[in-house]
């Protein structure tokens, strides 16, 4: 294949994907589809391995993948996959991630001969589930979660199926609304599939074909490549869901081994009673949701990514479960807990690399704290409405930057929440205020971006209710998880103000004045006219030692309000007069604090970071193994831990309340914050965030058989 | 449009470019004149009257003269986007509803670290971040003032607290301030309320409303388009007021008016209150350029693709009318005012071509050699191969014609670098690398031409190309034909056609009304907002020395479906008080257009029509220029060969000697067929195999691609039957 025709064509291809998102934004006049850009389009080859993947939700590339392949075994014979005809697919135990997130498959023919697949997905705006929206709370099983197919002909020949679209509009709450979706979807459709008639009709289905398996490839050999550039080793995280009743562990080690890696979940809980489940193949696509962008954000994605790629996840365990556990907050719920794990393990790798450890990130938007609403509107119809707060979102930091503040997700590399008058032209509610939060950005030497919190009344006559549905987690575990010595981001909050004073409008938190306020973060609240919602989402996870921020960005945090005096103070050590730095007094607290962790009185110098020889080993921002294995600070050059130890079982380690990160974080004494402190001169050096008596996780860098 | 005293009365307009400063001068009887020179940054004045003294010239009198006889001065300028790319923005403060002090701060969530990148820039969120916010939050308050959606006042203003939150904002440095609050748009009474204390306490600061300077819905981009306004507003305020001060002196006592983004012209006083609006006008006046070129030749579907060195802009005509966007950027700051839609990629003549070790792949950009040091064969230093390089290489450039024979090119530099970094990497003799990557460079053109036609749900066969710029006339031959459009245009007026634009723009008001209402509506009510709306405009107008046959009026009604996010301008009758049957006419092309624009699916009918606001376009006509050439002659071009020269020939996909036309030596009427090179003073046009090249009366060059040719075919066959 000549590289002129093959870049050409490539091109082209992306160029496909780019054009059915711009249809399925079009036709579609949802909010959640158009503003929130909670979508996806991707072409699939005729096996269905995923040829070229768009951007949306990035982790249904593979698991539509997988759609498509079932659709083929199961379908292909009887009642076979002819021209022009459209599947409709949401089955989550076969291969999508939970039932509102419905996928509809194309096939694309040419001449008579199929030649891939396209398949996009939308989150439709019901599913005829036991709550109103798609998201589930109220459900003990799967069965409650509303309709669920492993494949059903939507469109025959190119002639919408009526009796199969009745049959389904039936079973939703706002049919209007959700053939909408449907539509759009079949719009975008047929978008990719003339694009893509016209490239094999101008370059024939072969050399089509040919450029799709080169790129393929393409990917997979450069994704080994820059796995070979990373060390061997495996490096170990877990998080936490905070359910009403329950906390699961999501325990994942990643192993990098070579040009391949292994994501292994074995220890995690067994799956828990609430839908926050993941089958395994949501658990299959988060995980390589995160893998896109921050692994192979320069190369094409397809097939060729996930090869090197493999997954353990055990059976009847959250990541993996079993009918009928109800999965329907998987994408809120499991999924983004691996999101976070899959963002922090890459990051770590790099963390052990010279040549990639810049792009080392914290965790970004650790929890969608989400809110659907539904009623009966004005006009007496029933509505749904989700509202697309979630999609603000928070960065994590970086190696070199702080995250961006309100700066959206990994997952969803376009995501955005629509503007308050959109939403209030929508929904019958009020926003009261949309405001970022000081302090919940995770503290380091960058800090993680910050995040915002929000709160509405309805805005419906006398009486009448505006419903909600709310699945929060995180309001106890923090999920927007600090890397290589950063602080957590905030917690979510979720609070009921009941008889308030919403007649009055408060503009913050504080003005709020209420009979009575329920934390309420599961299940349904019906709203009154006199009631106001308050939510508050998680700031961006920090990177490296709040100590070893740069003053002059603390001083200009405190002035933008996005980090408060006694933080910059009592965190960051930075003491401030007026809106300038107080210098000695800034050197005294850092030294002071530095001392604290390891309970020693430190000379200046250790404020300092010495001219630690470089080893080409670095395990993250503090720390390098030595030549001869040995684990070292880089900050003062002490040796932690000999060869073949892990270096944690060798450091001061500090376990303190959660508060330690700063305000708005959770009280729960059954959670604590571990800080790993280098015995010598009080570095950060890591921090981790454990439940009860969970130990310290260790990693294993250089093991097993490095390369030398 | 004779003086009083009888004398002749002309109209001037004046474009400013980067470079160069465009003049046109036309009289009473259309006739054109031009001047042109030097732009001279930052005192633009110099060069606008330097540019007048050469028309003048030509028009053999002073520019003194010439100026006091004129009645009507245009003018397009970039300084509104230059302040806000050299960063020379003045201190602005603003109030907002209290609640939403961090709107701009927060650019709705990702978007702002993420709109405005290429595709492949989303794929890398770890390299992305946020501009810093236009107006920090330092220079932001919350006041009370606050509507729902139906317009209902929530919490009303309280004059002693924006009396204070002003007098914070002045301490802090503010010499302007705008006001963005919560749905005002659905009921001005709370900005008004705050506009009345601005005037009591700061009355000499420069002062915006978002109602009336963004009334759109979406509290984020009309709080952004009121902050970029109140930043621009004193320091494009300065320049005008300099420059009509230096016109007054030469004895200039007509009317003097500005290019607007939205396509219309606004008198000074109006042009500096909305600054914001002038961004990009250049562009867009280009594009009322190709509007009016196209009415002249009878195409009213055009694709206006303007390709320089840097950058390639694309604007769209469709049946006669412009298509506006909501949503603009400059630099990454979003702002929301009608806008003649226009869009900007970032893949033109100086993006640099590399080869990818990775993946053993040619890429084209996103690296661009500008202007500076430019492509490699222009000898300014350039040491990397551009697309222009290759369009040399492949025989289209001729030093003898390019630009007039002042520029050296150097042919054997561009091929060399081009085989070192190019060919020679992707295993390629430098012919067939270079004809390799003409054929990948078209290719992404068409891409992304296809892209943005897909983006506003239009058919590219239905359309006229019209190519501008120096470097698209190479391409053009062949992108056309892969998008099915029938017929090319380069304009004659190319070279001044941002100026072309201005003069053949008119004066243009636009007002509206936010209302948002169901159907079915109340059409007495409908009408009366319209006849507040129109009576205000023409009022206006008159003012401004228009009325009677010379003004024109257009109303429009943005609808959507209720519950869905998409807006439509659709256009209503315009003759006499609104009726139920023009309303009526108005809901079934709203549909027509919604089911065109995105697709036949897409409406949501049940959930009824909302008609959101009301606009009125008020337009006073101003005279027009007569740029016909000649009548067409004769067909024989022969007499226009230059030479022949061993050329790329696209479409047929080989070198081969083939016609090099010298422009100048072509008359009206010429034609001759493709494969043919056209050397003009300020670009190469290459026709391709199997087209038709054909100049018409305005001294035009109309190529008619294999479609365009096939269906004059098929007519001519269906109309023998």
């Amino acid at each position: 294949m000549d590289p002129v025709t093959f870049e050409l064509i490539r091109h082209k291809l992306l160029r496909v994907t780019d054009e059915t998102i711009i249809a399925l934004e079009n036709v579609s006049g949802s909010p959640i589809t158009n503003e929130g850009h909670d979508m996806m389009a991707s072409l699939y080859l005729p096996n269905g391995d995923l040829m070229v993947g768009g951007v949306g939700f990035l982790h249904h590339l593979t698991s539509a993948a997988q759609a498509v392949k079932h659709v083929i075994a199961s379908f292909g014979e009887d009642p076979g996959i002819d021209e022009d005809d459209v599947y409709f697919f949401n089955d989550s135990y076969t291969a999508a991630l939970h039932p509102p997130d419905v996928y509809m498959i194309s096939p694309i023919h040419f001449e008579g001969e199929l030649t891939g697949f396209v398949a996009n997905f939308v989150h439709v705006t019901d599913i005829g589930a036991v709550d109103p929206g798609g998201f589930s709370p109220n459900a003990v099983d799967n069965y409650q979660e509303g309709f669920q197919t492993k494949g059903l002909k939507i469109v025959e020949g190119g002639k919408l199926r009526k009796d199969v679209v009745e049959t389904f509009l039936n079973m939703v709450r706002d049919p209007g609304m959700t053939q909408l979706d449907l539509k759009s979807q079949l719009a975008a459709n047929h978008v990719a599939k003339q694009r893509m008639k016209r490239i094999y009709g101008d370059y024939g289905v072969e050399t089509v074909h040919g450029v799709a398996d080169e790129l393929i490839k393409q990917s997979e050999r450069l994704v080994r490549e820059r796995l070979r550039e990373l060390p061997n080793g495996t490096w170990r995280l877990r998080e936490y869901i905070d359910l009403p009743d329950d906390t699961c562990r999501v325990e994942l080690a990643v192993t990098k081994e070579d040009d391949t890696v292994t994501y292994d979940f074995t220890g995690t809980s067994p799956q828990a009673k609430l839908g926050i489940n993941c089958c395994y193949w949501a658990t299959w696509g988060a995980m390589f949701a995160p893998i896109f962008p921050l692994l192979a954000w320069d190369m094409t994605w397809n097939e060729g990514v996930a090869r090197p790629v493999r997954l353990i996840a055990p059976e009847g365990s959250v990541v993996n479960c079993i009918r009928p556990a109800p999965i329907s907050i998987a994408t809120v719920g499991t999924v983004q807990i691996v999101n976070n794990l899959s963002t922090l393990a890459i990051s770590k790798m790099f963390g052990a690399s010279e040549r990639y450890r810049h792009r080392a990130t914290a965790v970004w938007h650790g929890s969608h704290a989400h809110v659907e609403t539904h009623g009966v509107g004005p006009d007496g119809e029933f509505f749904i409405a989700p509202l697309t707060d979630t999609f603000g979102g928070a960065a994590g930091a970086r190696a070199f930057a702080d995250g961006v503040d309100v700066g959206g997700e990994i997952p969803n590399v376009v995501s955005r929440w629509a503007n308050a008058e959109s939403q209030e032209l929508n929904t019958p509610l009020v926003y009261l205020f949309r405001r970022v939060v000081r302090d919940s950005g995770g503290p380091g030497k960058f800090r993680g971006g910050v995040c915002h919190e929000y709160a509405f009344t309805p805005n419906l006559p006398d009486g009448a209710e505006l419903g909600l549905t709310l699945f929060g987690k995180g309001t106890r575990a923090p999920m927007s998880l600090g890397l290589f010595g950063g602080y957590p981001g905030c917690n979510v909050r979720y609070s009921t103000f009941l008889d308030s004073n919403s007649e009055d409008l408060p503009s913050s938190l504080e003005e709020i004045e209420a009979g009575e306020q329920v934390d309420k973060f599961w299940g349904s609240v019906d709203l009154r006219p006199q009631d106001i919602q308050f939510v508050r989402f998680m700031g961006g996870g920090g990177y490296g030692d709040p100590l070893d921020r740069d003053p002059d960005r603390v001083a200009r945090d405190v002035s933008n309000g996005l980090v408060s005096s006694r933080a910059a103070n009592e965190i960051y050590g930075v003491v401030l007069n007026g809106a300038g730095i107080d210098a000695d007094a800034t050197a005294a607290q850092r030294l002071e604090l530095r001392g604290a962790r390891i309970g020693a009185t430190l000379e200046p110098a250790a404020s300092e970071r010495a001219d630690v020889a470089a080893s080409g080993r670095p395990l993250g921002e503090y720390l390098q193994l030595s030549a001869g294995g040995a684990t070292q600070c880089t900050w003062c050059a002490r040796e932690l831990a000999p060869a073949g130890e892990p270096w944690k079982r060798h450091v001061r380690t500090l376990r303190s309340p959660l508060t330690k990160a700063g305000e708005n974080r959770s009280t729960d004494e059954d959670f604590a914050l571990l800080e790993h402190c280098c015995p010598g001169c009080g570095t950060l050096l890591d921090t981790e965030v454990v439940w009860r008596d969970d130990p310290p996780l260790d990693d294993d860098p250089g093991l097993p058989g490095r390369e030398e | 449009m004779a003086g009083a005293n009888g004398q002749q009365t002309y109209v001037v307009a004046i474009d400013i470019g980067g470079t160069g400063t465009d003049c046109v001068v036309v009289d009473s009887a259309g006739e054109v004149t031009l001047g042109k020179a030097f732009s001279t940054p930052p005192e633009f004045a110099t060069g606008i009257l330097n540019a007048v003294a050469s028309a003048a010239e030509a028009l053999e009198m002073s520019r003194a003269e010439l100026l006091a006889r004129t009645s009507l001065f245009l003018h397009s300028t970039t300084v509104a986007e230059n302040a806000v790319v050299d960063e020379t923005l003045a201190t602005g403060g603003i109030l907002v509803s209290e609640g939403f002090e961090d709107t701009l701060f927060s650019m709705r969530g990702g978007y702002g670290r993420w709109s405005g990148l290429t595709e492949e820039g989303k794929r890398n969120p770890i390299d992305t971040d946020k501009p810093e916010p236009i107006v920090p939050r330092s220079l932001i308050r919350g006041i009370r003032g606050r509507n729902d959606a139906q317009g209902n006042v929530r919490a009303s203003v309280d004059p002693e607290q924006v009396e204070r939150a002003l007098e914070e904002l002045l301490a802090e440095g503010a010499e302007s301030i705008g006001v963005s609050l919560m749905w005002s748009i659905a009921n001005p009474e709370t900005e008004e309320a705050v506009a009345e204390v601005v005037r009591r306490v700061c009355p000499d600061a420069f002062f915006s409303a978002s109602h009336e300077l963004a009334p759109i819905v979406g509290e984020y981009e009309r709080t952004s388009t009121v902050a970029l306004n109140v930043r621009l507003g004193p320091v494009v305020g300065r320049y005008l007021e300099t420059l009509a001060g230096s016109l007054g002196e030469e004895g200039f006592a007509g009317v003097f008016l500005v290019m607007q983004a939205y396509g219309g012209l606004l008198p000074l006083d109006k042009a500096a209150q909305s600054p914001v609006g002038m961004i990009e006008s250049g562009p867009v006046s280009g594009l009322v350029g190709s509007k009016s070129l196209g009415e002249a030749i009878g195409a009213d579907n055009i694709i206006a693709a303007d390709m320089g060195g840097t950058t390639f802009k694309v604007g769209v005509v469709r049946d006669g009318l412009i298509e506006y966007q909501r949503e603009s950027m400059v630099l990454r700051y979003h702002y929301a005012l009608p806008k003649m839609d226009i869009v900007s990629l970032g893949l033109a003549g100086g993006s640099i071509i590399s080869f990818d070790e990775r993946s053993g792949t040619p890429q084209i950009g996103p690296r661009s050699a500008g202007a500076d040091p430019g492509p490699v064969v222009y000898k300014h230093g350039g040491e990397e191969p551009t697309v222009v390089d290759v369009d040399a290489i492949l025989g289209y450039l001729d030093s003898e014609f390019f630009f007039g024979g002042r520029e050296v090119l150097d042919v054997d530099l561009a091929r060399s670098a081009f085989e070192q970094k190019v060919a020679a990497p992707l295993g390629m003799d430098v012919m067939d690398g270079a004809a390799a990557i003409y054929r990948l460079a078209n290719g992404l053109f068409h891409d992304l031409l296809h892209k943005t036609t897909v983006q506003r749900g239009l058919d590219p066969r239905e359309f006229t190309l019209f190519s501008f710029g120096g470097t698209a006339g190479m391409h053009v031959a062949s992108y056309a034909e892969e998008l099915g459009t029938p017929r090319i245009v380069i304009p004659y007026s190319a070279s001044v056609h941002g100026a072309f634009g201005l003069i053949t723009s008119d004066i243009a008001h636009e007002d509206q009304v936010t209302q948002p209402m169901h159907l079915p509506a109340d059409v007495a009510e409908v009408a009366g907002i319209y006849e507040d709306l129109e009576g205000r405009i023409v009022d206006q107008l008159a003012e401004e020395g228009f009325e009677g046959e010379a003004v024109r009026l257009q109303r429009a009604i943005d609808m959507r479906y209720r519950r869905q996010v998409h807006i439509l301008t659709v256009p209503v009758d315009s003759d006499g008080p609104l009726d139920e049957a023009a309303l009526e006419r108005a809901i079934e092309r709203f549909e027509d257009l919604y089911r065109e624009k995105y697709g036949e699916e897409s409406a949501y009918r049940e959930a009824g029509i909302e008609l959101v606001s009301f606009r009125v376009r008020g337009e006073g006509a101003v005279r027009k220029p007569d740029f016909r050439h000649a009548d067409a002659g004769d067909a024989d071009a022969s007499g226009a060969i230059a030479k022949r020269v061993e050329a790329w020939v696209p479409l047929a996909e080989e070198m081969r000697e083939i016609d090099g036309y010298d422009f100048e030596k072509l008359e009206p009427g010429n034609a001759f067929p493709g494969p043919a090179i056209v050397w003009t003073p300020i670009t190469t046009v290459v026709a391709g195999e199997g087209q038709q090249v054909q100049v018409d009366e305005y001294k035009n060059l109309v190529i008619t691609t294999s479609v365009g040719l096939a269906r004059e075919a098929e007519a001519a066959v269906g109309a023998g039957a």
